[in-house]
């Protein structure tokens, strides 16, 4: 697969790969970087993983990813009580992704970990 | 363990090399245990300040890397995001009613899978995208009670259906992981190439290694008598069509796990008759029914979740079948180098093995590996420096106190027998380990082949020197009579150990050439100058096998002076010797002539511009030279010619064409006519008795290649005289032949011997 054929959401602008002096544009973004997120997506998965990068369009690039979702419908074994729900998700190790802005329908970040809980 | 420990031991396993990254997928043990309370709803914040952002502004992490970046999956892609595929494997019922044609199409696909897996695809690809398979290895089972097609809560009661599926297809399936699982540990046992080769990868899941065959074989003998019992309940054919699936399924477990470790006839008996059977699947292939829904791409999710999705590789099921009968037969001839008379033969073996049209398996080529040596034996008989002391007899006829079996009691230090056991001793271990390298890499495929030569050459010509100098020794020390050159100039010594090991060398070196033309490294416009360097290398394997031959005779005498039956017996050996030197010198000279007559051809043809070189604006002939050349200029004889001298040599320049094309027509000439008398000769005088078939397909495909190039000869000498071109010479002829074209052919012909049809186009 090239590259030219599949413009990777992140790779549009040319960002010199050494930037030593690298000043954050946004400092109120910059404080999620390196925590850990929890994005929601149309299709009812979300991923849980560490912040990377993002930018204007809210691509987001989480790395050590893991993804849930609800299994499908009408498997046996499916109990849809409240809050139970969540011990039936499927869960897999993806990695690194990069999920595109404009499939993302909430965003949200560890809170009681605090930072440095990959430091 | 804490919520903290185990995250970061995950991420440490997903970045271990090799390791299975799917182990993570859908175990209740993986996901990190994060509830609701725990987070945030930031989406409007991280919104309105993305807002703010100008394009092309990154907010990140300062050590992250646009490099990196590319590396990462990109959701809701479908090309790269596995999440996004229906998984099908969850609402599949396979313990559902079936028909019996679809438990037939089932069988049929799952062996097209194991065969493409076989040819080297991912089980990913293949076996693992049967959703039946991927029921029956969900997790890491222990027990086989734990492998199950699970229950069926639906509403079709049809019980034959439902016993085909649990009595017929699942002990099939069992049977089927089986047969990966000691596939796999056969071929990690031996030098194979991952991923290149053959992937073994298993994404985790466990195939049966904590049983043994012939207990998943019990499972086979339930379904046949179940199918026994119940035959009157299917119509004839199908239930054949059955009952060979089932038969041919125990025949391959039974196989794979006999592999070639028993006595050689049971190994061959084994094989044959599963060849045998297999041929039957074809006649009532017809009967399957298409089982489409039994397949689904979205296993791959929870294989190998941090790649992107791979497409189901499904081959024609004729194929399959031939793939499996050819490896049968393959597997079934191996045990013949247990029986084969001499070292040479078993090199002959080796030496057509890879080159047959049908390329064997890896696992075959495993196989020949471990038939060839199993803890520390090889064939079964030899130990390394024995392996290469029976191959110097027979080629070199060396001194008989060289390899007296007197000389190992020898116990005093400055007896010469000690001395020279010593010697041989470190010849032995030493030329061992090369001799033995060489028919391992002979195994490999044919692009690692030619690449390995070039490394091993460079090790075979360091030893090549040090065997001189203990040439020199042993020389002195068996009081060595010299033999005088032609002209009486010079004092010569039979040298054996270092002729051996040049002898060797230089074959290697004709190989990689050979190789060159038949994996296509060689472009057309340096056919010339290639087949010119074939030629080189066969002429120094020529000169230096009459060398040998001159110490035959005298070697003899001395073996033969003690007494009269010890005279008999070398004359016997020394006879055998001549009859492999001359049958060496003659195929080299075959070979000779036809890359002789290739050379001149090429080289009219270039003239003429028949030929074209690509326009390469960075690239120049001697460049060119000096990369081809690279594998060989380290080595000392034959050294590598200089690059103006070798194109003097190739252009042939001041030659006019008609001369040079009756050039090529003699070589054609006499190279097809000591090919046929060559063809005429025993197998046994070939050394090739146990590959015969190999050998005289090799032959019949040169004498094609001999053929071939002659037409082609002979059409241009034709295409010429129209021309009127016969009398120019290298430059005044330069691409003046008009419509006149050509074209490479390989099918039919030998691989190294490609041959161009001459037309008018």
């Amino acid at each position: 697969m090239s590259l030219e054929q599949h413009p990777h959401p992140m790779c549009l602008h040319s960002d010199p790969d050494f930037d030593t002096s690298y000043h954050t544009p946004s400092p109120a973004l910059q404080k999620f970087i390196n925590r850990t997120l929890r994005i929601s997506i149309t299709d009812d998965r979300f991923f849980i993983g560490r912040m990377m990068c993002t930018d204007r369009d809210r691509n987001v690039i989480l790395s050590d990813t893991t993804e849930y979702r609800p299994p499908a419908q009408g498997v046996a074994g499916v109990k849809v009580e409240g809050d139970s729900v969540k011990a039936q998700l499927a869960s897999r190790m993806i990695g690194l992704v990069v999920v595109p802005g404009k499939y993302i329908t909430k965003i949200e970040v560890h809170e009681t970990e605090g930072q440095d809980r990959w430091g | 363990m804490s919520t903290d420990t185990h995250l970061i031991l995950q991420a440490l396993s997903s970045l271990e090399l090799n390791n299975e990254p799917s182990m993570a997928s859908f175990q209740s043990s993986s996901p990190p245990a994060l509830s609701d309370k725990d987070f945030r709803d930031i989406t409007d914040e991280f919104n309105a300040a993305s807002d703010k952002l100008e394009v092309g502004q990154l907010v990140k992490n300062t050590n992250f890397t646009l490099f990196q970046a590319v590396a990462a999956l990109e959701i809701m892609d479908a090309k790269m995001d596995s999440g996004l595929l229906e998984p099908e494997y969850e609402s599949f019922e396979a313990a559902k009613p079936r028909e019996p044609e679809e438990i037939i199409g089932i069988m049929d696909r799952l062996l097209c899978h194991e065969t493409a897996w076989h040819l080297g695809y991912a089980l990913a690809q293949t076996l693992f995208t049967s959703l039946y398979i991927d029921k029956l290895l969900p997790t890491r089972p222990l027990k086989i009670t734990e492998m199950t097609f699970g229950e069926y809560k639906g509403d079709d009661d049809s019980k034959i259906g439902k016993e085909l599926v649990s009595e017929v297809l699942y002990p099939y399936c069992l049977a089927l992981i089986k047969c990966c699982e000691l596939v796999i540990r056969q071929i990690h046992q031996e030098h194979i190439y991952e991923e290149e080769d053959f992937i073994t990868q298993t994404y985790g899941r466990r195939l049966l290694d904590f049983y043994e065959a012939e207990q998943i074989s019990l499972f086979l003998d339930e379904a046949i008598q179940w199918l026994s019992k119940h035959e009157a309940d299917f119509v004839p054919e199908v239930y054949k069509a059955l009952k060979d699936r089932i038969w041919i399924r125990q025949r391959l477990l039974l196989g794979f796990s006999l592999g070639v470790n028993a006595p050689g006839s049971e190994v061959t008996e084994q094989w044959t008759l599963t060849q045998e059977m297999i041929e039957s699947l074809l006649k009532t292939h017809s009967l399957a029914k298409p089982v489409d829904w039994a397949w689904s791409t979205s296993i791959q999710r929870k294989l190998a979740s941090q790649v992107p999705p791979r497409p189901i590789i499904d081959i024609p099921f004729k194929d399959a079948v031939d793939k499996l009968k050819s490896a049968c037969h393959d597997i079934s001839t191996i045990p013949r180098i247990w029986e084969a008379d001499s070292p040479s033969n078993v090199l002959s073996y080796f030496y057509h093995f890879m080159k047959r049209t049908h390329t064997p398996l890896p696992y075959v080529s495993s196989l020949l590996q471990t038939a060839f040596s199993k803890n520390g034996m090889i064939l079964k008989k030899f130990r390394m420096h024995e392996l290469v002391f029976e191959d110097l007899k027979d080629l070199c006829f060396p001194l008989e106190a060289l390899l007296d079996e007197r000389n190992k009691s020898a116990e005093a230090p400055h007896s010469v027998a000690f001395q020279i056991r010593q010697r041989m001793n470190w010849f032995g271990e030493h030329a061992g380990r090369s001799f033995f390298e060489l028919f391992r890499i002979l195994t490999q495929n044919r692009a690692r082949l030619r690449r390995n030569l070039c490394h091993t050459i460079l090790d075979w010509d360091t030893l090549q020197v040090e065997a001189e100098e203990v040439d020199n020794e042993l020389k002195d020390l068996t009081n060595e009579k010299p033999q005088l050159s032609a002209d009486c100039s010079q004092e010569l010594f039979s040298f054996p150990l270092s002729s051996w090991v040049y002898y060797y060398k230089i074959r290697q070196m004709e190989l990689i050439h050979l190789l060159g033309f038949e994996l296509d490294i060689y472009q057309p416009h340096e056919f010339a100058g290639m087949y010119w360097y074939l030629q080189h290398y066969l002429r120094a394997r020529i000169s230096h096998l009459t060398r040998i031959r001159n110490f035959v005779a005298p070697n003899m005498k001395s073996a033969g002076q003690k007494n009269k039956e010890k005279e008999k017996s070398a004359e016997e050996r020394a006879k055998r010797t001549y009859a492999w030197l001359n049958y060496l010198m003659m195929e080299g000279t075959v070979v000779h002539d036809l890359a002789a007559a290739s050379t001149y051809l090429c080289t009219v043809m270039a003239r003429l511009g028949l030929i074209k070189k690509p326009r390469q604006p960075y690239g120049t002939d001697e460049l060119r030279y000096e990369l081809r050349m690279k594998p060989f200029l380290t080595i000392g004889i034959p050294e590598v010619i200089p690059f103006e001298h070798f194109q003097i040599q190739v252009d042939m320049e001041f030659h006019d064409n008609s001369t040079l094309l009756e050039q090529a027509r003699l070589s054609c000439a006499d190279a097809k006519k000591h090919l046929q008398y060559l063809i005429k000769l025993d197998p046994s005088t070939a050394r090739a008795p146990i590959c015969e078939d190999d050998h005289k397909l090799n032959m019949s495909q040169l004498l094609r290649s001999c053929l071939g190039v002659g037409i082609a000869i002979m059409k241009l000498v034709g295409e010429v005289e129209e021309a009127g071109l016969g009398n120019a010479t290298g430059e005044s002829s330069e691409g003046k032949l008009d419509g006149v074209v050509i074209e490479w052919v390989r099918e039919g012909y030998h691989k190294s011997f490609p041959v161009p049809n001459v037309k008018r186009g």
